[in-house]
């Protein structure tokens, strides 16, 4: 598999349970890097996660991981071996430490027993629980348990990892660090990801691309910043001086807007935000100002988010 | 600031080879979990202990009689020849088939105690996600499990008896133990192995089915008392019956392997009738777990 290659491709992937459509048809490529998986409970995040490592039987279509095939039962152990995972629920084994339980884990994914718990200890360290490493793991808070979930997904130093919910359950400061790991995983250790989370803002903080699930179909993909500039209808404006009469001319010319500050403004624009900017500029100079700052305001993830969501069901 | 070590990541410059013995970390993992109470093993294995203790020693008095060249005298001597007379006419083969039909009930207990969590447990906590999200099969899983359970009723009813046979090795004269009951040692691995297959691949059938360990524990003890009292129930109707029972049929195995006779008559079916009931048994079970397994890795 070359590094240009598609770390996930999807062909009509289907997948119900009963009655219930849980994937309907998915076709999508989820190129390297961090991406993030995004959708509201019952969007078929986690059966997409199951699919992908041989958990689920798709009943239509195929997947591809790091260029294996998951449905296919010899290649299912190659899938299992290229990717690592961490699960969404307390999955852990009373009785164990951290350092037996990852030990353990890598040994079964085919390392050494000197290499596995060699690796252990670097994987706890990496996730600091270097000094919870011998404790039980019924001792474990829930920020510890999803680090050491963390770390067993990482034993093995696979290039892809999937992220089921890691933030799940956390508080702030367990959130801070758990995001801290993932976003360094995937900026600054290269490793893919595809974190499923239905918190925006984690999703926001650690990726860059996102995949938009709802329904069991894939409502969006493609980069953070361009899913947030589709509603770029404001801009964030600032004069040097003369703000009264900065207003005077906004309202002279029609223009919806919000005063931020003393010198602020957010303006809403119609046309092209480009060229509203330079009939921003016309306005300013009417105004015998100019301006110091003129930018986009990007929707939130979350707005962006919600539109979709909000148009995905006015259309169904 | 949260604190993490993120500047200590490092490569993992091994290789992960693909291993044929996949099964041995999860058996190696059950046994060092399990083990970490003490309290149930010091139960569960006490009884067991001594036992063997009191039977290697019972072994080795009588070689040791045999052995010994005795000069008596007085009523002292006369008690003391009567013991020896006893000692050498005690058979130790007797006596190791007796250790393994007792033993095999602390075995039961122990399987049971061990074995009820290991699959209810971890379906309960979804801890086989974590195991198959590894390349490992279901078999390898089932291997893991079903030796982990299979080593502790082992040291109940195995290796007792393989410890009394290892000393009446080393303590009979000129190695006559092994030149004449040598076959025992077969026997007694063929009839506890006979016994442990049949009693792990219950108690892991139960724990695939029941939803956390206790209900596995209840479910398993249960199966052994229902099938022994339905056993009971229908050999009043027809005594050939009692061969359902499981307990029944091992007892009629213990006959056949160690060739002795038992002078308990109500045995009326044949071998091949207690071969068959505990095969199936046995087949049943796997094919029951072959079944949960495969829901519990690939989810329809």
């Amino acid at each position: 598999m070359s590094g240009s290659d598609p770390v996930v491709a999807l062909q009509g992937l289907a997948k119900s349970y009963g009655s219930v459509h849980a994937l309907r048809g998915l076709d999508l490529e989820v190129q390297r890097g961090p991406v993030g998986l995004l959708g509201p409970n019952g969007a078929g995040k986690t059966t997409l996660i199951k699919l992908l490592l041989g958990l689920l039987r798709p009943d239509q279509g195929g997947a591809r991981v790091a260029g294996l095939d998951p449905t296919d039962r010899r290649e299912r152990l190659e899938v299992r071996r290229a990717v690592g995972y961490m699960p969404e629920g307390d999955c852990l084994v009373p009785g164990m430490t951290a350092v037996e339980l990852v030990t353990t884990l890598g040994r079964l994914t085919g390392m050494t027993y000197r290499d596995a718990i060699t690796r252990a200890h670097e994987v706890l360290d990496y996730v600091d629980l270097e000094e919870a490493r011998y404790r039980g793991l019924d001792e474990y808070s829930t920020g510890m348990k999803q680090r050491l979930k963390l770390a067993q997904a990482l034993v093995h130093d696979p290039d892809f990892l999937l992220l089921d919910e890691p933030t799940n359950g956390l508080d702030p400061k367990g959130r801070r660090q758990m995001l801290d790991l993932v976003h360094d995983l995937g900026h600054e250790q290269g490793k893919s990801l595809l974190v499923c989370s239905h918190l925006l803002p984690d999703v926001e903080r650690t990726c860059e691309d996102i995949v938009v699930l709802h329904r069991g179909r894939v409502l969006h993909t493609g980069a953070i910043a361009e899913m947030t500039r589709r509603s770029e209808a404001w801009l964030q404006v600032e004069v040097a001086e003369r703000p009264d009469a900065f207003r005077a001319a906004l309202e002279a010319e029609g223009l919806a807007f919000e005063t931020e500050g003393s010198l602020g403004f957010r303006v809403e624009v119609e046309a092209d935000p480009r060229h509203a900017g330079d009939a921003l500029f016309a306005v300013a100079e009417r105004a015998g100002t100019a301006l110091t700052q003129l930018s986009p305001v990007r929707a939130s993830l979350e707005e962006a988010f919600l539109d979709f969501v909000d148009q995905a069901e006015e259309k169904a | 600031m949260a604190r993490t070590n993120t500047e200590l990541y490092r490569r993992y410059e091994g290789e992960l080879r693909p291993n044929a013995l996949r099964f041995l970390p999860l058996f190696l993992a059950g046994v060092r979990t399990a083990t970490k109470k003490k309290i149930p093993l010091l139960v569960l294995y006490a009884v067991p202990t001594i036992a063997t203790i009191v039977y290697s020693f019972v072994v080795y008095a009588k070689y040791a009689a045999e052995d010994m060249a005795v000069s008596i005298g007085g009523i002292e001597g006369m008690m003391s020849m009567f013991a020896q007379r006893a000692m050498v006419n005690l058979e130790v083969k007797g006596q190791i088939v007796e250790l393994n039909h007792v033993m095999r009930l602390f075995s039961l207990l122990a399987v049971t105690w061990f074995g009820s969590g290991l699959f209810a447990e971890d379906r309960r906590l979804g801890a086989h996600l974590l195991y198959f999200s590894r390349p490992i099969t279901r078999l390898d899983y089932f291997l893991g499990k079903f030796l982990t359970v299979s080593f502790f009723g082992a040291l109940s009813v195995m290796v007792p008896g393989l410890v009394v046979c290892l000393i009446a090795s080393w303590t009979s004269p000129d190695w006559s133990f092994l030149k004449e009951e040598g076959d025992t040692i077969l026997r007694t691995i063929l009839y506890s192995g006979i016994w442990i297959t049949l009693t792990s691949s219950i108690v892991l059938c139960v724990s695939s089915l029941a939803s956390r360990k206790t209900f596995a524990l209840v479910g398993a003890f249960g199966f052994f008392v229902l099938n022994f009292g339905l056993g009971g129930v229908l050999s009043l109707v027809d005594r050939r019956y009692l061969a359902i029972s499981v307990m029944m049929d091992m007892r009629k195995l213990r006959n056949w392997i160690f060739e002795i006779d038992d002078d308990w008559r109500d045995l009326v079916f044949s071998e091949a009738v207690a071969v068959s009931v505990i095969g199936g048994v046995i087949m049943v079970c796997l094919l029951i777990i072959a079944a949960r397994l495969r829901k519990l890795e690939v989810v329809a």
